[in-house]
C-alpha cells in the first residue's frame, strides 16, 4: 500500500503537460558571410539587437573588393532553434546598415537587428572625450570621429551595471561624463556599488572603466575578465609614449570581493598595450581580455602608469584641484614587424580604471578618476 | 514560534508513549478503558492519536511546461503527531476534528525554461525569464486543524474527507538558480548567463494555507490502527502578492500514520 502511494505521488508529480514548449527566444546567434569576403573582415560583434561586422582589409584593392561585394550581399544566419527572419535570401546593400526582423519558434515575440559593416582600421592618437551619447537613456557612451566617420572604439562596463541598476540617472553610472574637463568634457570614472544584486553574485563593486574594444554582457557574471575585449585594430607607427591629463580621489573603505574591509587605498590603473592578434579557426583575429592583456607572449609593446606616478595624481578635491599631467613610455617585448603593421595584424588598447583591482570586486567605492586629451606619441 | 513548535511536539510525544506503556500493561478487556473514556464512548465520541511521516511537494499543479523535467527529488523527512477526536452519528458517519502538528518539506532540482520571475532585493528588482537549473529546499511547520466527514463502510475501515486550515509556524523556502541565463525583461531581453545565485524567500511565506484532506484508516487491533493520508493545499504557499514566480505552489503530501484509539 505504502509502495502505491509512492508511485502515485510520483506519476502526479512528473505528470508535465505533453508536448514541448516552443521557444520564445528570437535570437541571432551566428552570421555567416560569403566565403569570399571572409578574408576581408573580422568576427560579427554581435549583441542583443546589432550585428557589427569589422571590415579588417587595408590595402586599397582589399577594401575595392569588398565594397564591392557589400553593394549586394546575402548573409546566412543561425537563429535560436525554431526562429525565423525576414527576407534573408534577397542580397541587400550593406554599405548601409540594414534590419532584419527575427520572430520566435511560438511567434509571440519579435526582436529587430541592426546590421552594419563598420572600418575597423582605427588610427587615431589624439583623445579628449568630447564625443558622447546616451545608451537606452541610461548611460553615457563615448565614442570618435575620424574622417567623418563615426568609430564605436570605447567600450565600458556600463551594460552590465544597467542590470543592477534599474533606477540609477546616467551619472551615477561608472563611467559617465564631466563637463569640468582639462578642455571641454572629460571622462569621469567612479566605482560605483552594484547593491544588493552585486553582493548576491560576489561582485559587490563596479569599477568605472574605459578602453578601446568592446564588451560581452553574456559574460559579465560568469568570466567577468573575458567580458572586456581589449583592443581594435591599428595600422599606426610603433607607440613610444602614452599621455594624459587626469585626477584621482580614492574612495574612503576598501573592500574586498567579500565586503571585508582591507587597510589599503584605492589606486588608478591606466595602461597602454599594442599586440598582434591570434587567429582563429575561421581565421578571424583573437582578442585579449581581461585575463591576458598584461601578460600575453603577443604583446609588441606595453605602457603602464607605475605605482608612483598612481600616487602623484591623488588630489583633495576632484571637483576644484587642476589636472596632472603624466606621460608612461612604452615598454618593448617584441619585436615592432612593418610587414604586420601594413597587413592589419596589429591591435591596440588603452585602459583606464577607477580601480586597479576592480576586475577582481575590489577596491572602494567613490574613488574617482577623471581623465582627459590622451596622447599616443609614435616613432 | 520556533518555541511553540517544540512545545507542541513534544506534549504529543508524551501523550503518545504514555499510550504505549498503557497498551503493553494491560489486557484488551474493558478494563482498560478509564471511567471517562466508557462514559465518551456511550456518547458516540472516540480518542485517537496518530504518528507518521508525510512525503510529497509543492508543485505548481499541472506542472507547467516550464518546468522541463525535474532532475533530483528528496522528500526530506517530514513528522505528523495529530490528536483527534471523533463523534459516531450512527455505525457508518461520523465527524472527526483533529489537532495536528507537521511538517511539510522537500528538496527538488528542476530544468526551467522561459521561467518568469521578478526578483526584488531592497529597491531594486530584475524581472526577466530564467533559462537553467532552480534547486529549492523547502522546510515548513504547520500546526494543522482537519474538519473532516468519516463515513465506515465496513467494521473495519473508515473514509475522511474534509477540509483543512494549516497555520505556518515555521518555514524555510530557499535555493538556487544555476548554469543558466537570464533574459532581461522578456524573452528578447538581454541575456546574462549565471552560474549560481542563491535566493531565500522564508520571509516571504503565506502565513496560512488551507485545503482538503482525505484519509483512511484501518483498524487492525481493537486500539491500533494505521492510515493513508492525503492533503492538497488549494492556495499557493506564497501570498497572492508575490509575483517573484509565476506559479501557485500547492503542498500536495501522502502521508502513512500508524494511532491508537482510546
Amino acid at each position: 500500500m505504502k509502495n502505491l502511494v509512492i508511485i502515485f505521488f510520483v506519476i502526479c508529480l512528473t505528470a508535465c503537460q505533453s508536448g514541448a514548449l516552443l521557444n520564445s527566444e528570437a535570437d541571432i546567434i551566428e552570421v555567416t558571410l560569403p566565403e569570399d569576403i571572409r578574408q576581408f573582415t573580422g568576427e560579427p560583434l554581435i549583441t542583443n539587437n546589432a550585428v557589427s561586422i569589422p571590415e579588417t582589409a587595408i590595402s586599397d584593392s582589399d577594401r575595392e573588393i569588398l565594397s564591392e561585394h557589400l553593394h549586394s550581399l546575402a548573409l546566412q544566419f543561425k537563429l535560436t532553434p525554431g526562429a525565423t527572419i525576414s527576407d534573408v535570401d534577397t542580397p541587400r546593400d550593406f554599405t548601409i546598415p540594414q534590419q532584419y526582423t527575427v520572430v520566435s519558434q511560438d511567434k509571440k515575440w519579435t526582436k529587430t537587428y541592426t546590421i552594419s559593416f563598420f572600418t575597423a582600421n582605427f588610427n587615431m592618437n589624439y583623445f579628449e572625450f568630447s564625443n558622447y551619447e546616451l545608451v537606452d537613456s541610461k548611460y553615457y557612451q563615448f565614442y570618435e570621429i575620424l574622417d567623418n566617420i563615426r568609430h564605436n572604439v570605447w567600450a565600458s562596463g556600463n551594460p552590465g551595471f544597467a542590470i543592477t541598476a534599474a533606477t540609477a540617472t546616467a551619472d551615477d553610472y561608472p563611467t559617465s561624463v564631466t563637463q569640468n574637463g582639462k578642455s571641454g568634457t572629460a571622462a569621469k570614472l567612479v566605482t560605483r556599488s552594484t547593491g544588493a544584486w552585486g553582493e548576491i553574485m560576489k561582485m559587490p563593486i563596479a569599477a568605472g572603466n574605459l578602453f578601446l574594444g568592446n564588451f560581452i554582457l553574456a559574460n559579465v557574471t560568469t568570466k567577468p575578465l573575458e567580458a572586456t575585449q581589449f583592443g581594435v585594430q591599428t595600422t599606426q607607427n610603433m607607440p613610444v609614449k602614452l599621455g594624459f591629463w587626469c585626477k584621482y580621489k580614492p574612495g574612503a573603505e576598501y573592500k574586498n570581493a567579500d565586503g571585508n574591509i582591507l587597510q589599503q587605498e584605492d589606486s588608478p590603473s591606466i595602461y597602454a598595450v599594442l599586440y598582434e592578434a591570434a587567429t582563429d579557426t575561421n581565421g578571424n583575429p583573437v582578442k585579449l581580455d581581461g585575463t591576458n592583456v598584461q601578460t600575453d607572449p603577443s604583446i609588441v609593446c606595453i605602457a603602464i602608469m607605475s605605482d608612483e606616478q598612481a600616487a602623484a595624481v591623488k588630489v583633495n578635491n576632484i571637483d576644484t584641484d587642476d589636472y596632472i599631467y603624466v606621460e608612461v613610455p612604452f615598454v618593448e617585448r617584441n619585436s615592432f614587424d612593418t610587414g604586420k603593421q601594413a597587413a592589419g595584424k596589429y591591435y591596440f588598447t588603452i585602459v583606464f580604471s577607477s580601480s586597479t583591482h576592480g576586475d577582481l570586486f575590489e577596491g572602494a567605492i567613490g574613488s574617482t578618476l577623471l581623465i582627459d586629451d590622451v596622447q599616443i606619441f609614435s616613432n | 514560534m520556533k518555541k511553540i513548535t517544540v512545545i507542541i511536539l513534544i506534549i504529543m510525544l508524551f501523550s503518545v508513549f504514555q499510550i504505549n506503556l498503557f497498551a503493553q500493561t494491560k489486557d484488551e478487556t474493558i478494563k482498560d478503558y478509564t471511567p471517562g473514556i466508557l462514559r465518551s464512548l456511550a456518547v458516540g465520541v472516540e480518542y485517537r492519536v496518530k504518528a507518521g511521516f508525510l512525503i510529497g511537494g509543492m508543485s505548481p499543479i499541472p506542472i507547467p511546461l516550464e518546468i522541463q523535467k525535474i532532475e533530483n527529488y528528496n522528500p526530506l523527512f517530514n513528522l505528523m503527531l495529530e490528536g483527534e477526536i471523533q463523534k459516531s452519528f450512527n455505525p457508518n458517519w461520523a465527524l472527526s476534528f483533529g489537532l495536528r502538528m507537521e511538517q511539510k518539506g522537500m528538496k527538488t532540482l528542476a530544468q526551467v525554461k522561459n521561467y518568469e520571475m521578478v526578483l526584488i532585493q531592497d529597491n531594486e528588482s530584475i524581472s526577466g525569464v530564467w533559462t537553467g537549473s532552480v534547486q529549492t529546499t523547502v522546510k515548513n511547520s504547520y500546526l494543522t486543524l482537519p474538519v473532516l466527514v468519516v463515513f465506515k463502510p465496513y467494521k473495519r475501515w473508515s473514509i475522511k474527507l474534509g477540509p483543512y486550515l494549516s497555520c505556518l509556524l515555521d518555514g524555510s523556502f530557499w535555493g538556487y538558480a544555476s548554469d543558466g541565463y537570464l533574459r532581461v525583461g522578456d524573452p528578447t531581453g538581454e541575456k546574462i548567463e549565471i552560474s549560481n545565485a542563491p535566493y531565500d524567500f522564508s520571509d516571504k511565506l503565506a502565513h496560512w494555507n488551507y485545503g482538503l484532506q482525505l484519509d483512511a484508516d484501518f483498524q487492525a487491533f481493537p486500539h491500533l490502527f494505521a492510515g493513508l493520508n492525503f492533503t492538497y493545499g488549494i492556495n499557493s504557499i506564497f501570498p497572492k502578492n508575490f509575483n517573484t514566480m509565476s506559479f501557485a505552489m500547492h503542498p500536495i503530501y501522502f502521508g502513512l500514520n500508524f494511532g491508537y484509539k482510546f
